[in-house]
């Protein structure tokens, strides 16, 4: 048992629910299930996976009471009976495993997708669904005709109540040891609860009394529906961080009347609909830094007499134990944290927290994936969401694989190689491993991103059948010394200078010179290319106090940058002062240093610049495969070596791909 | 792109649409108003099913002239179809993905196809192999006639083009078939060169099961097609489908509304294509054509019908199980009879809301 997190591993009991220690898997919808939405294996395994690494309690991903109520596709529901024999398999599986279950209880309402429930869509005031509100700014008569909400009646507000104790009645039914009422993430309960939200004029709106009523009718009815001995865990904001929101000090009175109506304990996070900004408030990204509301939960704490569950961007051990030790919650709801290693409570019973990978706040795999692919990935664990078809196997007869470039596609091919039984040979030209990735932990507040090189370079360090080699330049010679069985070639890419005239001038330069300080930069900038790397590139030097102007050829700059990420970087330009020119396709920077664009089908200039910084894209380098590729019984490539440069999350993907088919 | 010099105005397009119901006079009048830039009812009663194209014998291409005058006359974009583009435009097209695999591998382009069934490209034994690429990027912007409209089709084709040029590949494999049509559209009147070729679903799926014939279990159905709109574009898909059917021991039923008789699968009729402003006019519309299409693949005794279009499934899915027609799309049929596979459950036009 742990001795350096003893607080965090020492069990605890809500309403007789004993749980093995104080970490909970924060509720998050992953996108698994299919077509009908009945629990299937691929969601039993997902769960399963973090019950057996010790996690306490396994919160279910928000589940809809009511068809009505089903905000995306692809939710496990329980809104009737024909959904419990799934729930009967995962509680099962969950048990098996060690762990508890408590099934989160939802209503979407305004933040229901109104398109799939035409004229049934219920908020409490009516109005537009705000995310689509924003996506769909530039189409007024859209919103007003497709995604116009209902104001829902009283009538129905008690049926929806009544659905809520129907579906704790199930998940009881079905061998749940616990059920949450969801009343945050801007769903109908915190609606209704938010003055922001909530403009009703009838006994729902306007007090708190008022504002609440729902919310205690609805613990109310569950809590009767289960009988006193069963734990109901409520899940609330402590603020929505808008003006006209719930504040902490509502919330502090909110806690205290939902423990009254009969909840059993108080997990607390934040709310606000899903809007893009609201996103990124409830799912703060690496650069808000590490737990960022744990001092509202810790006022919650103060004034209610149950365990309080503390939740948002706690990444680790350390921080977890910490919390808890100050008593600022009793437990921690762990959510991206437990998707990049389902491992983190046993890691940390076993006083490992430095094997530990960490989420690193990116949210392109959750967040952007869950909203465009419907299903959430992790660019940390591809292992997620395919538990099954990824469990590392070890092989019979191990191979020696040399691997050529530590990047991150090269790092985790060689991890998932060296994990299965392989003898693995790194080798990196440059003096550190990480590659471009490095690049990525650069620009301000990003420095979390360096997680995911160090647990990789970590993991292969403490392995007796790796070895790590930097500053060190594979020839053939090299490889026909060492005759590998199989090489990987893992080489990535190299900036792409278009043949523009003047780009080879000496005061031009690219990206990784300009982040790693290698190139000179004057103080007026012009950043060519304004896609993701030109964006944080511009953000960098701005930081730097530079006078930076982003120039790019399409009609819109960050186009890569996708919803919480996009905003944020977006805004951060602007309120540096960044000078934005879209649909400027560079045609020359002359010799007295003047940029010319084409703009409106003439040829103009956008002013003289000291440095210029060419962020137009890579391309692929993989030249050392041409020549070694007969010398070798096998070569993969791999990530941005193999062909059209991506990410860090594809090349990850990509190198967890290879490594398990050696 | 319309092609005024090979039209001698015979009516032959107008008379034959499924829809206007005009007589060879009428056909006639309005073409010559179309093509006069003045107003025509076939601007609004229109649903850009795309099948005067094909019924013009001569390649002028009136279907395209259509289009145009729509966007012109500004009846573009009509609410309920804008709002289910708009839609996958803004989610699933929002995300660019390359799932890259092993070289040597085939490249296949998915567009938005991962909106309809996530996880199917992920998890079948079919696409296991496969290079796949997906999103914005490579999304053809065709489905915008549906929304009355080709401007932003011609604008997008280069783009499009070029992105998929740069994959190292010589054959790309087209998931969805609206995705290789423009390379016999509107990339072609572009003069864009593809550096590839583009590999109908059909064609490979045939490749797939030759290749692999020793574990064809023959499937024994009876199947009904119902052929999205973009197969006016290229070669006639008929020839692959009667192909991997032999193949895989499906048979092919003939019914009334096939071929030349063809009609929408109702999904672009509900979503504002139809004839009416009015959207709950234009869902009752879609309902009859998809009654229509179902009755006649039960009366000919399918039990099974096959889409190469996930829109065509989203629209007829529910009816179609409601009346013991099991749908299933091209690909299916390959993982069920190779691997075993369940069909999976795509979503349907229900589940997103588009026809209630």
């Amino acid at each position: 048992m742990s001795k350096k997190f003893k607080k965090l591993c020492e069990p605890i009991a809500i309403n007789g629910m004993k749980l093995r220690n104080r970490t909970a898997l924060a509720p998050m919808s992953m996108g698994y299930t299919e077509g009908e939405d009945f629990m299937n294996q691929r969601v039993i395994d997902y769960y399963v996976r973090r019950a057996k690494g010790h996690t306490g309690l396994i919160i279910s991903g928000v589940t809809p009471v009511d068809k009505r109520g089903k905000p995306i596709a692809f939710m496990h529901s329980l809104w009737d009976d024909t959904f419990v024999p799934g729930w009967e398999k995962l509680a099962d599986a969950i048990h098996e495993a060690g762990s508890k279950l408590a099934v989160q209880l939802m209503f979407g309402g305004l933040e229901g997708f109104p398109i799939m429930s035409k004229g049934q869509q219920l908020s409490p005031d009516g109005g537009v669904w705000t995310l689509i509100k924003e996506l769909f700014y530039m189409h007024p008569d859209l919103e007003k005709s497709m995604f116009m909400t209902r104001k829902i009646s009283v009538e129905e507000l008690k049926d929806i109540a009544q659905k809520f104790a129907d579906a704790a009645i199930r998940a009881k039914k079905a061998g749940a040891d616990a059920v949450e009422v969801q009343g945050s993430q801007g769903f109908l309960l915190e609606q209704m609860m938010s003055p922001h939200f909530n403009h009703r004029t009838d006994e729902y709106g306007g007090s708190l009394e008022n504002r609440m009523r729902y919310t205690i009718e609805v613990i109310q009815k569950v809590r009767r529906a289960v009988g006193k001995d069963y734990p109901v865990l409520f899940r609330m904001v402590a603020s929505e961080g808008i003006e006209d929101g719930i504040q902490l000090e509502e919330a502090k009175k909110m806690a205290q009347m939902a423990v009254k109506a009969g909840a059993d304990a108080i997990h607390v996070t934040t709310g606000r609909g899903i809007t893009i900004e609201g996103l990124n408030y409830m799912v703060p990204i690496a650069e808000t830094g590490p737990a960022p509301v744990i001092d509202q939960v810790a006022e919650i704490k103060k004034v209610v007499d149950v365990p309080v569950i503390g939740a948002q961007a706690i990444r680790t051990p350390q921080l977890a134990e910490e919390i808890i030790k100050s008593g600022k919650a009793d437990m921690v709801a762990l959510g991206r944290t437990l998707i990049a290693d389902p491992d983190w409570p046993k890691k940390a019973e076993e006083d490992r927290p430095e094997d530990i990978r960490q989420c690193i706040g990116c949210n392109q795999g959750c967040i952007d994936n869950l909203l465009t692919a419907f299903f959430a990935d992790c660019l940390q664990n591809p292992e997620v969401g395919r538990e099954a078809k990824y469990e590392l196997k070890k092989v019979d007869s191990p191979k020696n694989v040399l691997v050529i470039g530590g990047g991150v596609a090269g790092l985790e091919t060689a991890v998932v190689a060296a994990r299965r039984g392989h003898k693995v040979t790194l080798c990196e030209k440059g003096d550190k491993f990480g590659g471009q990735w490095n690049l990525a932990a650069i620009p301000p507040g990003k420095s979390q991103f360096n997680a995911v090189v160090d647990w990789r370079v970590h993991t292969l360090g403490n392995m007796e059948n790796v070895k790590l080699e930097l500053n060190k330049m594979v020839t053939p010679d090299y490889v026909k010394g060492l005759k590998p069985d199989i090489v990987i070639v893992a080489t990535g890419s190299v900036p792409l200078i278009p043949p523009i005239p003047g780009f080879d001038k000496d005061n031009v330069t690219n990206v990784p010179d300009t982040l790693t300080g290698k190139a000179k930069i004057g103080e007026n900038v012009a950043v060519i290319g304004g896609g993701a790397c030109g964006v944080e590139t511009a953000n960098y030097l701005l930081d730097k106090g530079k006078k930076v102007t982003v120039v790019e050829m399409l009609p819109e700059i960050a186009r890569d940058e996708k919803f919480a990420r996009k905003v944020f970087i977006l805004e951060s330009l602007e309120k540096k002062g960044a000078k934005i020119l879209t649909s400027s396709p560079v045609k020359k920077i002359t010799e007295g240093n003047e940029l010319i664009v084409r703009s409106n089908g003439r040829d103009k200039s956008v002013g003289k610049f000291d440095t210029f910084v060419i962020a137009v894209g890579v391309k692929t380098e993989n030249s050392i495969t041409k020549q070694i590729k007969d010398m070798v019984p096998a070569l993969y490539e791999v990530g941005d070596a193999y062909a059209n440069p991506a990410n860090g999350f594809s090349a990850i993907q990509h190198g967890a791909l290879i490594g398990r088919n050696l | 792109m319309w092609k005024p010099e090979r039209c001698d105005l015979c009516g032959d397009c107008l008379e034959a649409c499924l829809y206007l119901g005009y007589d060879r006079e009428r056909a006639q009048k309005e073409m010559k108003a179309l093509i006069a830039g003045k107003h025509s009812s076939v601007l609004d009663d229109c649903i850009t099913c795309c099948g005067c194209n094909t019924y013009c014998t001569r390649g002028a291409r009136p279907f395209d002239l259509i289009i145009h005058r729509m966007e012109e006359e500004g009846s573009a974009l009509k609410k309920g179809c804008a709002t289910a583009l708009l839609e996958v435009f803004c989610f699933n097209l929002a995300r660019n993905f390359t799932r890259k695999t092993i070289k040597g591998a085939p490249w296949m382009s998915i567009c938005c196809m991962e909106y309809f069934q996530p996880h199917l490209f992920w998890d079948s034994k079919l696409f296991e192999g496969m290079n796949i690429v997906g999103g914005g990027d490579y999304f053809c912007v065709n489905g915008m006639v549906h929304g009355r409209q080709d401007t932003a089709v011609f604008e997008n084709m280069p783009a499009y083009v070029e992105r998929l040029n740069k994959l190292p590949t010589d054959e790309i494999v087209f998931y969805h078939d609206e995705c290789y049509a423009p390379f016999f559209s509107y990339a072609k009147d572009m003069k864009l060169e593809p550096n590839f070729r583009p590999v109908h679903l059909l064609e490979w799926l045939i490749k797939v099961v030759k290749d692999n014939y020793k574990e064809v279990r023959k499937l024994g159905l009876r199947t009904a097609i119902q052929l999205p709109c973009s197969i006016r574009c290229g070669p006639d898909r008929h020839v692959w489908i009667e192909e991997l059917f032999d193949l895989l021991g499906v048979e092919l039923v003939e019914r009334k509304y096939d071929r030349r008789n063809q009609i929408c699968c109702g999904a672009v009729a509900g979503l504002g294509g139809g004839a009416s402003e009015d959207l709950s006019e234009n869902q009752r519309f879609s309902q009859e054509i998809r009654d229509k299409n179902i009755a006649d693949a039960k009366h000919y005794g399918a039990d099974h019908m096959m889409f190469l279009c996930p829109f065509c499934y989203a629209a007829l899915a529910r009816d179609a199980k409601a009346s013991g027609i099991m749908p299933v799309m091209a690909a299916d049929l390959v993982r069920m009879s190779l691997y075993g596979e369940e069909p999976t459950e795509y979503v349907t036009a229900l589940e997103r809301g588009w026809i209630q």
